[in-house]
């Protein structure tokens, strides 16, 4: 199944005494979900979610949405990332345009992935910040975590098979993986 | 030609320790010969003294930084201005004429530290990826004034559990990813006492630390806290970090 894979803080995401049980933060709607021309930027990935809690998911294409935002990092640091199933953000009437030409990525084989949500207007964004919360309190498999060492191994991996250069990474960054990898 | 030392007590002037430092030194000396120079003088006057400064302490118009010990707010205000003639021997731009020194006691200094790093939050909350500016603040203070910087950071810590727990999250988050030499093993403390909040962000922060440092201590604090997580998605974070670590 399509997805499309936004990176989130989950803590701002969770209730607080002041949102009640099922409201959320500002904070997590202007800056996880701050939007540019009404339009919200995401990166195109497929996942297989398992149907019961204890199941596994997986989430090997996510890898490379992982690797997008691993990559423009300044340093080594883990990733987290909602999951928007593709065909709910049509069926809550968004409309999801493939924008490359959006992609800012090194790595070229990823730009087709870039996709914009567009024409968001308060009852679309709020839809998709209820989607989010509901991700991140469920965790139904739609909230993917990757560790400081895993986004490490997905970066390295990237760097082996050609996808991208360490010189390509930031300087903080690529002396970070090198000593985790190295040392 | 006139170059002021001035005390930041009292704009345009100086103290008598200050002008004691300046017969021994020319604005080319180095930043270790200025260092030894402040505690030798300040020292004859009875007083311990910890410095404070950088690779860029004598720059023009960067303010030196002298902390004294065991010496009181009344007593450095009572230090006579002083205007000091410029040494004719040294063509300096008239920018470089003039060094300014803040004398601090311990609590000031203290207090100017946090100050900063609450600036430093104010500013901007800790990004996953991105490098924060406390991160800087924190590691130049703790290598240039040690101990009074730690015992600031506990103080300061405590503070923000009880008033301000983003703030506290974000100082664990900075501390986690400053070198185990530097921070250990009161780090480690704090960290611990994130991981007992009842705030998730002060867990995560703690979690996200110890995965910074690993080690033995890292992997018994997260097992040792795991069980009680009842946050879905950081009791998972918190799974596959023992798993890292455990590599």
């Amino acid at each position: 199944m399509e997805y499309l894979g936004r990176k989130v803080t989950p803590k701002k995401w969770e209730v607080t005494e002041y949102t009640g049980s099922d409201g959320v933060r500002a904070d997590a709607i202007t800056i996880d979900l701050k939007t540019d021309s009404d339009e919200v930027s995401t990166w195109l990935c497929e996942a297989t979610l398992s149907d019961s809690a204890e199941g596994e998911h997986d989430h090997k294409d996510v890898e490379n949405v992982v690797l997008l935002f691993a990559a423009v990092m300044e340093r080594l640091d883990k990733v987290s990332l909602v999951l928007l199933p593709y065909g709910d953000c049509h069926k809550a009437g968004c409309t999801v345009q493939q924008t490359p030409e959006n992609g800012f990525t090194e790595i070229d084989d990823l730009k087709p992935r870039h996709h914009d949500i567009q024409q968001l207007d308060m009852s679309r964004l709020c839809w998709l910040a209820n989607t989010i919360a509901k991700a991140v309190r469920d965790d139904n498999g739609l909230l993917v975590l990757y560790s400081k060492r895993q986004v490490a191994d997905i970066v390295w991996q990237a760097i082996r098979d050609n996808r991208l250069s360490t010189d390509d990474l930031r300087e903080k960054m690529r002396t970070e993986l090198i000593k985790l990898k190295q040392g | 030609m006139t170059t002021t030392l001035s005390n930041k007590r009292s704009a345009g002037t100086t103290s008598s320790v200050a002008q004691e430092i300046y017969r021994g030194a020319n604005l080319e000396s180095s930043e270790q010969e200025w260092m030894d120079m402040l505690s030798g003088a300040i020292d004859n006057g009875s007083a311990a003294v910890t410095i404070f400064g950088n690779l860029d302490f004598f720059t023009p118009g960067h303010v030196g930084h002298v902390v004294i010990r065991d010496i009181s707010p009344s007593r450095l205000d009572s230090l006579p201005p002083i205007e000091l003639p410029a040494n004719p021997q040294q063509a300096q731009p008239a920018s470089a004429r003039t060094l300014t020194f803040r004398f601090d006691t311990v609590v000031e200094a203290q207090d100017h530290f946090a100050e900063q790093l609450i600036c430093c939050f104010e500013e901007a909350e800790v990004e996953d990826g991105v490098t924060h500016s406390a991160e800087a603040l924190i590691q130049g203070s703790l290598n240039s004034m040690g101990s009074l910087i730690v015992d600031g950071l506990k103080v300061i810590y405590a503070k923000f559990l009880e008033k301000n727990p983003p703030f506290a999250a974000d100082l664990v988050l900075c501390l986690g990813r400053l070198p185990q030499e530097l921070v250990f093993p009161w780090a480690m403390d704090m960290a611990r006492q994130a991981l007992a909040s009842d705030r998730v962000d002060l867990r995560e922060a703690g979690v996200r630390a110890f995965e910074n440092w690993g080690g033995d201590a890292a992997v018994e604090a997260i097992q040792s806290y795991l069980p009680s997580e009842s946050v879905s998605w950081l009791s998972r974070y918190a799974k596959q970090v023992l798993r890292d670590l455990a590599d």
